[in-house]
C-alpha cells in the first residue's frame, strides 16, 4: 500500500528525532521508523504487518479505540497526552511507562478511507525535569513549615521565657526587700547583743566592784564613804534601770508587743508630767527648763510613746547641757506637708549643750550606727534613746529630725530637736 | 439569514458534541465530570466587541482546531489561565502546581480541548454531513485579544459562541467554546442546517 514516493517520505522520517509510524483501518502497522525501534525497544522487523494492540494491548482498550477510529474517516486529529496515557506504549501491565506525546493525524487514501499517521514525542525529561521541580517545590513547602513550626515554637518559648523572667524579677524584688529585711533584723539583734555586752556588763561590773568593796570593808570605811559608794550604786542602778526600760520597750517594739493606741491629751501636761520627772537633774546642772506651750493645744496620740519620746530627748538635752545651759520645750502648728493634709504640731526641745556635728547628726536614728557619746558630765547614754523616739514619732503619724551647731560653745546655739504629731 | 430555528439546531449539535466530550473525559479522570452549555449566541461580524464582552479575565489559554473544506475556520475552547489551571490540577490529582508548569499545562490542556473541539466538530459534520479536513490543533496562552483569529477580523465572519461549565465534583471552572466561521462558510452552513431540517422534519413540522 505504500508507494515509491511514500517510501522516499517514509525513509527520511527514519532520521527526524520524533517516532512516527502508520497503521490502517486494521490496526494494523504499516510503517515504523527508526526513532520509534529506540524510542519503544521495538524493532521494524517485530512491529510491521503486526496489529498495534498485539505488540501493545492498550491501544485495544475501549477509550482509545473510540477516540482514533474518527481518523479512518477523515476525522479531526487526536492529541494523547505524555502525563495522562503514560502507559499507552507498555508491552506488561508491571512495565514502568513513558511520557509519549502522540499525536494521530488522518492519512487520506481512495473510497474514503484514511490511515492514521502517529507522531511520537518523547516527554520523558520535561516531565522528569517538572517531577524534580513537583518535588523540589514540595521540599521547599515541607521545609518553610518546618521552619514556621519552629519559629512558633521559638516564640512560645521566648514568651515563656519573659514570663519567667517577669515572675523572676518580682521574685527577685521580694528577696530584695526579705534582704533589707533581714538586714534591718540583723542590725537590731546586733545592736541588741551590743548593748547586753557593753552596755548592760559596764554597769554591773561597777556594781558588782561597789559591793565588794562595801562587803570586804564595811567596818573599815566612814559613813560618808559607805554614802557615796551608796549614792555611786544608786546612779548606776538608776542608769542600768533606765536602759533596761528602753531595751525592752524597743525590743516590744520590734517584736510588734507594743499596741498603738492613740487618744485625745493635752500637750502641756503631759510634756509639764515628764520634764518633772527630770527635776532632780535639771537642778543637779542648775537647769530652770521653760515650757512654752498653750494649754489650748490638743494632740491625738499614744500617750505612752509620747511619755517615752519626751522622756528620752529631755534626757538627752540635760546630758549635753552643760551646768547653767538652757533648756526650752515649745509646741508650735505645722504646715506645709503636703503628703500629710492633718494638721500637725511641732514640738521643738532646745538647748544651749554642746552640739551634735553634721556627720554625727545623720548617725543619730540609724540603728546600724550603734552610736552614743558622753554628756557634759560623762553620763553614759543607752544608744537606743534616739532610735525608740523615731519608731514611735513615725508610728504617731509625724516626723523628727535635729538641727545643730557643733560650735554652740561659743555662741549659745546648741541643738534643737523636732518632731512633729497629730493634733485636734 | 439565521432564524431561532436554525440556531436551535446549533444548539443541539453544541450539546449533543459536548456530551460526547464529556463521556471521553470521564474516562481519563476518577473525578466525575459533567459538561454544561448554559447559553449558544451567534455574533455577526458588527458584533465582535459584544462577544469579547464575555471575555473579562486579563489571561486565556486557548486550544485551537483550524477545518477547512466545506467549511472554513476555527475551533477553538477558550480559558482563563486561572480556570485552566484549575482544571488541570482535577487531571493530575495535584492542587495549585500547574499554573508555573508550562509544559505540564500545555500537554494536558491541548488533550481536553482537542476531546471537546473533536467531539464538537465531529458531531456538527456528521449531523449536517459537511465534507471537513482539519489541521493539527495548536495552544495559544495570551490576552484576550488572541481570542478573535486575524483572519476572521480581516474578513467579516460569524462566530457561534457557546459557554461551557465544567463541573468535577467539589470543584467548577468555566470554559468558552467558539467555532469562528469566514461569512462564505457561514452562509453554507446555513444551507446545510436548512437541508438538514428538510430532511429530518416535514414542512408541517417547521410551522
Amino acid at each position: 500500500m505504500i508507494d515509491q514516493i511514500d517510501k522516499n517520505i517514509y525513509n527520511s522520517l527514519d532520521f527526524l528525532p520524533e517516532g512516527y509510524f502508520i497503521v490502517n483501518k486494521e490496526f494494523k502497522v504499516l510503517y515504523w521508523n527508526k526513532s520509534l525501534e529506540v524510542l519503544t525497544n521495538v524493532s521494524k522487523g517485530e512491529i510491521i504487518n503486526q496489529k498495534l494492540d498485539a505488540i501493545f494491548p492498550n491501544f485495544g482498550l475501549p477509550v482509545y479505540q473510540k477516540r482514533i477510529e474518527p481518523i479512518f474517516t477523515g476525522g479531526p486529529p487526536v492529541i494523547f497526552s505524555g502525563k495522562l496515557h503514560k502507559k499507552l506504549f507498555t508491552k506488561k501491565e508491571n512495565e514502568e511507562g513513558h511520557f509519549f506525546r502522540i499525536t494521530i493525524s488522518t492519512l487520506p487514501l481512495d473510497g474514503g478511507i484514511s490511515n492514521a499517521l502517529f507522531s511520537i514525542e518523547d516527554r520523558t525529561e520535561i516531565y522528569s525535569q517538572i517531577d524534580e521541580l513537583f518535588s523540589i517545590k514540595e521540599k521547599a513547602i515541607n521545609e518553610i513549615h518546618e521552619k514556621e513550626r519552629i519559629h512558633k515554637k521559638l516564640l512560645n518559648q521566648h514568651k515563656e521565657i519573659e514570663e519567667a523572667f517577669a515572675t523572676l524579677s518580682v521574685k527577685n524584688q521580694e528577696i530584695e526587700i526579705q534582704k533589707q529585711r533581714l538586714q534591718e533584723l540583723n542590725a537590731t539583734k546586733d545592736k541588741f547583743f551590743s548593748i547586753l555586752a557593753h552596755d548592760l556588763i559596764s554597769p554591773f561590773n561597777a556594781l558588782l566592784g561597789l559591793s565588794e568593796i562595801m562587803i570586804k570593808h564595811v567596818k573599815a570605811h566612814s559613813n560618808p564613804e559607805l554614802n557615796l559608794y551608796i549614792e555611786l550604786q544608786n546612779q548606776t542602778l538608776k542608769q542600768t534601770f533606765s536602759l533596761l526600760e528602753n531595751l525592752l520597750e524597743w525590743s516590744r517594739t520590734q517584736t510588734g508587743g507594743i499596741k498603738y493606741t492613740p487618744k485625745t491629751i493635752a500637750l502641756k501636761q503631759i510634756v509639764a508630767d515628764n520634764v518633772e520627772l527630770h527635776n532632780l537633774k535639771f537642778s543637779e546642772k542648775r537647769i530652770e527648763p521653760e515650757i512654752l506651750i498653750d494649754n489650748s493645744i490638743l494632740v491625738y496620740v499614744d500617750p505612752n510613746m509620747l511619755s517615752t519620746i519626751l522622756r528620752n530627748l529631755i534626757s538627752n538635752t540635760i546630758k549635753f547641757t552643760p551646768t547653767n545651759g538652757k533648756v526650752q520645750i515649745s509646741a508650735s502648728e505645722f504646715s506645709g506637708n503636703t503628703e500629710n493634709p492633718n494638721k500637725l504640731v511641732k514640738i521643738a526641745i532646745s538647748d544651749t549643750g554642746t552640739g551634735i556635728s553634721k556627720e554625727n547628726q545623720q548617725r543619730l536614728f540609724r540603728i546600724e550606727e550603734n552610736f552614743t557619746t558622753y554628756g557634759t558630765n560623762n553620763e553614759k547614754g543607752t544608744g537606743l534613746g534616739l532610735i525608740l523616739c523615731k519608731d514611735f514619732v513615725e508610728i504617731n503619724g509625724g516626723k523628727i529630725w535635729v538641727e545643730s551647731d557643733p560650735n554652740s560653745k561659743m555662741d549659745g546655739k546648741g541643738t534643737t530637736f523636732f518632731f512633729t504629731i497629730p493634733r485636734v | 439569514m439565521l432564524n431561532e430555528l436554525h440556531l436551535e439546531v446549533l444548539k443541539e449539535v453544541i450539546n449533543i458534541g459536548v456530551g460526547k466530550g464529556a463521556e471521553v473525559l470521564n474516562t481519563m479522570v476518577q473525578s466525575h465530570i459533567s459538561l454544561e452549555v448554559p447559553e449558544v449566541k451567534i455574533f455577526g461580524s458588527d458584533e465582535y466587541s459584544r462577544f469579547q464582552e464575555h471575555f473579562s479575565e486579563t489571561d486565556y489559554s486557548i486550544i485551537t482546531l483550524p477545518f477547512n473544506g466545506e467549511l472554513n475556520g476555527f475551533s477553538k475552547l477558550i480559558m482563563s489561565s486561572e480556570h485552566a489551571a484549575k482544571l488541570v490540577d482535577a487531571f493530575i490529582g495535584k492542587h495549585g502546581a500547574s499554573i508555573e508548569m508550562d509544559s505540564l499545562r500545555v500537554d494536558i490542556l491541548s488533550e481536553i480541548g482537542n476531546i471537546i473541539t473533536n467531539a464538537v466538530m465531529g458531531t456538527l459534520s456528521n449531523m449536517l454531513s459537511l465534507e471537513l479536513g482539519y489541521i493539527v490543533p495548536s495552544y495559544e496562552m495570551g490576552r484576550k485579544d488572541i481570542i478573535i483569529p486575524k483572519e476572521i477580523i480581516a474578513n467579516a465572519s460569524a462566530i457561534l459562541y457557546a459557554q461551557t461549565h465544567f463541573k468535577i465534583e467539589e470543584f467548577e471552572t468555566k470554559g468558552n467554546f467558539a467555532i469562528f466561521f469566514t461569512l462564505k462558510s457561514f452562509e453554507a452552513l446555513v444551507t446545510k442546517i436548512q437541508l438538514f431540517l428538510g430532511e429530518n422534519f416535514s414542512s408541517e413540522s417547521l410551522k
